[in-house]
C-alpha cells in the first residue's frame, strides 16, 4: 500500500530546475532508498516533502492527503519526519531534552497547563520521560542521555537526531545521508537501526550514496539524475541497469 | 458628487472671501512640541490659540487677520534652526515667539540678527539679551533676577547654608552661576553643588552628597518633569530643609506629579493662577473651560507676547519688522494676564518684577511681588 | 554614623535602581531565549504599559490596582503578538539584525503613538504605596521599591522554572537555536513565538506598572530599555539569573559614580563599562550565556 506518493513533483529555483516531474511511490512497511549523484534533488525532494519548500508544479501525497505546500510542523504531527545531511542539534539541551521535546507534538496538554505543570502535564511528562528513554536504549544513547547535546561525538550526534524523529512517532522518516561522516563501525552498526526501525513497524525512506549501505539496507531504490528519476527498482536490477551504471554508479565505483 | 463637491468648494470659498479680504499677517512662534521637555511646547501652543482667536476676534491687525504658525523646536538647537528657517523663509513671519530653551534661543540667534527678524526669546539665561542682539526681547523673567529674589528671600528668612542642584543645560548652568555670583554678593558659598542631565530619573546620588554638606536650603534650577521627581526624592532623603524650585515647581502638572511632596516650597515665579487679579482669573476661568486644566506660565507668557507684538504691529502700521520693533520696545506698563507688568528696557527686558511664591495645600501661592529697579 | 546610613542609603537606591533594569532585563532575555532576537522595543514597551495602566485605565477610568494591573497585562498581552505578526513575522527568514531594526523602527513608532494618544505630560499614579516609605536609622526606603525587588525576584524563579523545567519553555529554547528544525520535530515554531511576544510583552507591563508610581510615565521611560539592555550584556544574554545581577550591577555602578565620580557622567561610565563587556567578556558576568552576534 502506498504511503508516500509524489505526482509530477517539479521544482524551479529561480532558472534552474532541480526536481523534474517526479513520480515516485513509498510503499508502507518498506525500506525505500533515493539515491543519485550530488546536486540530483535528492534533498531538494526532502525538502518539498516535509515542508520546508513548496513545489513549483505538482504534489506530494502522504497516507492519501497532500502534503507539499503544508508548514512543517503539520506534516511532522501527521507522521513524516526527517533528519538532517548537516547535522542541527539544539546545542544547549541534554540528549534526554533533545528526545523528549520530539514527542513534544503527541502531548495533548495546552499551554496554561503546561506552565502551571498540573498533575495531568506531570503524569504525561513521566510518560514523555519513560518513552524518551526507551527511544535512546533503541539507538544505544541512553547511557549518554544526560549529556549536552554538543558534548557527543559526530556519529553520535546522527543517532541522536534519528532518536529525536523517533520520538515524533512517526509513520515514515526521511534519513537525509545519515551515515555522513561515520566510521565503519557505526556505519555497519546503522544499518542494523534502520532494519530495527523498520521492524517497528516504520517506513524508511533513506537518502544515501554510500552504495554499500543502500544496497545493503533497501529494497527499493529509485534514482535521481538532474532532477530525473532514471531508474527504479530492486537494488539487484539497479545494479545492472546501464543508464544508472553510466550516469552514477560508473562514478560512484571511483568515490565509494 | 462632482456637483456637490463643487457647491462645497464654492460656499468655503465665499465664506473665506467674505470674513477676509487680505492675506494673513503671519506671526512664527517655537517651542519643544516633541522631546524632553515637550510640556512646554503644548502650553505655549494654548496660549497661541488664545492669542490668535482675540487678536482676529479684535478685527486682526492692518484690515488683516493674523495666522500664528506654531513650530516644533523639539528643544533641541538643531531642531530650532529648521523651525527658524522655516518660519523665516517659507512663511515670512514677522516675528518669533520662543523658544523656551536658552540654548534654542542661542541657535536660532545668528540667524535672527542676519535676517533682520524679531524675537521674542522665552529663555531664562542672561546671555540671551547680553549677546547684543538688537532684534531679541524677552518676555520672560531672567536667571540673574530670579536668583538675586531667591538668595534674597532665603537671607531674610535667616537661613545661611545653600546647596544647589542644577540642570547641566545651558539653563541650569546659568542658574547655578547666577546663583553662586549673588551668594557672593552677600560674602556666602554654596555648602554644595551638584549638577543632573535632562531626563534622569534617579537623583540619589546627588542628594546624598547634599546631605553630607548639611545645608539649610536647597535651591534647585531646572524643569518641569525633573522637578516632579526631585521634590520626590527631596521628600524621603533631605526631609528637614528649605526646597526652593524653579519656576517649574509652581506649575499645576508639576505638583501634581509631585504627589505632595512639593508642599512648603519657595519659588520665584512671574505668574501664578491663584493671583487673585482679576485680569489674570479672567484668563484662567477661560483657559479651564477651553483646556481643561488652569494656564501654565508659558500659556500666558506666549499668549502676552503674541498682543503684543500685534499691538506693536497696530502701532506701525506696517508689517516692516525693523519699524514694528522700534514700536514693541515702546510699550511700557502693558498688563499681562500673566499679572506682571511688561515694560522693555534698553537691553530688551520686558520683566522688572518677579512674585515669590509658596507651594500650599498643593497650590501655588503668591507670598509677595518683587520689583528690580 | 551619618556616613554610614549615607553609604546604605546609596546601596538601597543602588539595588531598587537595579532590580528595576533587572526587571527590563529579564524581558528582553525572555524574547532572546525563545526566538534568538533582541527586542531593541522593550523599554517602549515598559513605557507603552505604563501609559495603558496609568494613562487610561487607572486615570481615565479610575480602575483599582489590581484590575487595572490585570487588564494592562491582558492588553499587552494582545500587542505583543499583533506587533510579533508585524516586526517579526514578515522577516523571519532575514537576518536577525534586520528584526533589530525592525523593533527600533517599532519603538520610534510607540514613541510618537504615544504622545499622540496620552500627550506630552507625565503621567503621574500613586500606585499602591503613593510616596510612602521605611525609614530605619536614617536610610529611607519607597514601599514601592520593596514591591519591585519582591517581584523582579519572583519573576525570575518563574522564568528559571519555566526555561529549565517545562517542555513549553524547552520548546522555546530549541525554537530559538534552530526554527527548522524544531519544527520539524513537530514544534509549532510561530505559535511559539507568538507565545514568546505575549509573555515578553506582559513582562513590560508588568514592568510599567511598577515603574508608573516612582519614575511617572512620559516618553523618557523608554529610555530603561538602554539601562536594561546593559543589564543583559553584563549579566550575559540568555542567562536568566544574570539578567537581574546584571541590572542590580549597573544599578550599584550607577549610584556609586554619580556619588563618588561624576553624577553628569553617570550614564557614561555605565555604557563604557557595557562596552568594556562587549569586548572583554561577551559572555557575561557569571561567563554561562552564549555569545550574541548583534
Amino acid at each position: 500500500m502506498a504511503l508516500l506518493s509524489a505526482r509530477q513533483v517539479t521544482k524551479y529555483f529561480g532558472g534552474l530546475c532541480a526536481v523534474d516531474n517526479l513520480d515516485l511511490t513509498v510503499n508502507e512497511g518498506e525500506i525505500f532508498a533515493l539515491i543519485g549523484p550530488n546536486g540530483s534533488g535528492k534533498t531538494t525532494f526532502t525538502n518539498l516533502a516535509t515542508g520546508m519548500m513548496a513545489p513549483t508544479s505538482g504534489h506530494i501525497e502522504f497516507q492519501g492527503t497532500i502534503v507539499s505546500g503544508q508548514r512543517p510542523h503539520v506534516i511532522t504531527q501527521m507522521g513524516l519526519v526527517r533528519t538532517f545531511q548537516n547535522l542541527r542539534i539544539f546545542s544547549s539541551l541534554t540528549v534526554l531534552e533533545h528526545v523528549t521535546l520530539g514527542n513534544f507534538c503527541r502531548t495533548t496538554t495546552r499551554v496554561w497547563s503546561n506552565i502551571l505543570r498540573t498533575k495531568q502535564v506531570r503524569e504525561e511528562e513521566d510518560r514523555v520521560r519513560a518513552r524518551a528513554e526507551e527511544i535512546l536504549d533503541f539507538v544505544g544513547l541512553l547511557d549518554r542521555k544526560n549529556w549536552p547535546a554538543r558534548s557527543l561525538p559526530y556519529g553520535q550526534q546522527r543517532l541522536l537526531e534519528i532518536a529525536r524523529a523517533l520520538a515524533t512517532d512517526p509513520k515514515l522518516i526521511m534519513l537525509d545521508e545519515p551515515a555522513a561522516g561515520m566510521t565503519m563501525q557505526e556505519s555497519n552498526d546503522l544499518i542494523h537501526l534502520i532494519r530495527a526501525i523498520r521492524d517497528r513497524g516504520i517506513t524508511v525512506f533513506l537518502i544515501d550514496h554510500k552504495m554499500r549501505l543502500v544496497m545493503n539496507v533497501s529494497e527499493r531504490i529509485a534514482v535521481l539524475n538532474f532532477g530525473r528519476k532514471i531508474a527504479e527498482g530492486t537494488p539487484k536490477e539497479i545494479q545492472e541497469n546501464p543508464d544508472v551504471i553510466e550516469a552514477y554508479l560508473g562514478k560512484g565505483r571511483k568515490t565509494a | 458628487m462632482r456637483r456637490i463637491v463643487g457647491l462645497v468648494l464654492a460656499v468655503a470659498l465665499m465664506a473665506t472671501c467674505s470674513v477676509y479680504a487680505a492675506d494673513p499677517v503671519y506671526i512664527g512662534a517655537m517651542g519643544a512640541i516633541t522631546g524632553g521637555s515637550a510640556i512646554s511646547g503644548e502650553q505655549a501652543s494654548q496660549g497661541l490659540i488664545l492669542a490668535e482667536e482675540d487678536i482676529n476676534a479684535a478685527g486682526g491687525v492692518l484690515g488683516r487677520p493674523v495666522k500664528i504658525i506654531m513650530e516644533d523646536s523639539r528643544g533641541l538647537p538643531t531642531g530650532g534652526v529648521t523651525a527658524a528657517r522655516k518660519l523665516i523663509f517659507q512663511d515670512n513671519v514677522v516675528g518669533i515667539i520662543g523658544c523656551h530653551q536658552s540654548t534654542v534661543v542661542m541657535a536660532i540667534e545668528p540667524l535672527i540678527r542676519q535676517e533682520g527678524v524679531i524675537c521674542m526669546a522665552k529663555g531664562s539665561a542672561d546671555m540671551i539679551t547680553a549677546a547684543g542682539n538688537p532684534w531679541i526681547v524677552r518676555v520672560r523673567e531672567y536667571d540673574t533676577l530670579a536668583a538675586s529674589a531667591k538668595v534674597r528671600h532665603a537671607l531674610d528668612k535667616g537661613y545661611t547654608r545653600f546647596a544647589i542642584f542644577h540642570n547641566t543645560d545651558q539653563f541650569g548652568e546659568g542658574g547655578r552661576q547666577n546663583l553662586i555670583d549673588a551668594l557672593a554678593r552677600h560674602g556666602l558659598e554654596p555648602v554644595a553643588v551638584e549638577a543632573h542631565n535632562t531626563g534622569d530619573k534617579d537623583f540619589t546620588a546627588q542628594l546624598l552628597n547634599i546631605r553630607r554638606a548639611d545645608p539649610e536650603v536647597l535651591i534647585v534650577w531646572t524643569h518641569g518633569d525633573e522637578h516632579a521627581l526631585i521634590c520626590r526624592q527631596v521628600a524621603q532623603l533631605l526631609p528637614d530643609v528649605q526646597y526652593y524650585g524653579s519656576m517649574a515647581i509652581t506649575q499645576w502638572s508639576s505638583i501634581q506629579m509631585a504627589e505632595g511632596t512639593s508642599e512648603g516650597a519657595y519659588t520665584t515665579s512671574p505668574y501664578s493662577y491663584l493671583n487673585p487679579d482679576p485680569d489674570v482669573q479672567a484668563f484662567v476661568k477661560r483657559h479651564q473651560e477651553r483646556f481643561g486644566r488652569p494656564p501654565e506660565t508659558f500659556t500666558v507668557l506666549y499668549y502676552d507676547s503674541a498682543m503684543m507684538l500685534a499691538e506693536a504691529i497696530r502701532r506701525a502700521g506696517t508689517t516692516d519688522r525693523a519699524k514694528v520693533l522700534e514700536e514693541l520696545k515702546k510699550i511700557k506698563g502693558w498688563k499681562g494676564v500673566s499679572g506682571i507688568e511688561y515694560s522693555f528696557d534698553e537691553r530688551g527686558e520686558a520683566f522688572n518684577e518677579l512674585f515669590i511664591c509658596r507651594i500650599e495645600n498643593q497650590q501655588p501661592v503668591i507670598i509677595e511681588k518683587v520689583s528690580v529697579n | 554614623m551619618a556616613e554610614l546610613a549615607i553609604v546604605l542609603q546609596q546601596i538601597v537606591a543602588g539595588l531598587a535602581l537595579g532590580s528595576i533594569y533587572g526587571l527590563v532585563a529579564l524581558g528582553y532575555n525572555f524574547i532572546f531565549n525563545a526566538v534568538g532576537i533582541v527586542n531593541l522595543a522593550q523599554g517602549d514597551f515598559v513605557m507603552l504599559g505604563g501609559y495603558i495602566y496609568g494613562g487610561t485605565l487607572t486615570l481615565l477610568l479610575g480602575l483599582p490596582f489590581l484590575p487595572a494591573l490585570l487588564l494592562t497585562a491582558i492588553a499587552m498581552a494582545i500587542f505583543g503578538i499583533v506587533s510579533q505578526r508585524i516586526v517579526y513575522y514578515p522577516l523571519r527568514d532575514a537576518h536577525p539584525r534586520m528584526v533589530m531594526l525592525s523593533t527600533i523602527a517599532l519603538g520610534i513608532f510607540l514613541k510618537n503613538i504615544s504622545l499622540i494618544a496620552w500627550g506630552t505630560y507625565p503621567v503621574s499614579v500613586s500606585g499602591l504605596f503613593g510616596q510612602r516609605g521605611l525609614r530605619i536609622a536614617g536610610v529611607s526606603i519607597l514601599y514601592q521599591y520593596i514591591f519591585i525587588l519582591v517581584c523582579v525576584i519572583i519573576l525570575l524563579a518563574i522564568q528559571q522554572y519555566f526555561f529549565k523545567k517545562t517542555t513549553l519553555g524547552k520548546s522555546m529554547r530549541a525554537v530559538a537555536q534552530d526554527r527548522l528544525a524544531a519544527m520539524l520535530m513537530g514544534i509549532d515554531a510561530y505559535k511559539m513565538i507568538a507565545i514568546t511576544f505575549a509573555y515578553s510583552s506582559t513582562l513590560a507591563a508588568i514592568g510599567g506598572v511598577l515603574l508608573a508610581p516612582v519614575f511617572m510615565v512620559s516618553q523618557v521611560l523608554a529610555n530603561v530599555g538602554l539601562k536594561g539592555f546593559a543589564a543583559c550584556v553584563i549579566g550575559g544574554w540568555g542567562d536568566i539569573t544574570g539578567a537581574v545581577i546584571g541590572g542590580l550591577v549597573v544599578g550599584l555602578v550607577e549610584v556609586f559614580s554619580a556619588s563618588y565620580i561624576s553624577s553628569v557622567y553617570k550614564d557614561a561610565i555605565v555604557f563604557a563599562i557595557l562596552i568594556g563587556f562587549l569586548i572583554f567578556r561577551p559572555q557575561g558576568i557569571l561567563g554561562r550565556a552564549t555569545e550574541v552576534s548583534l
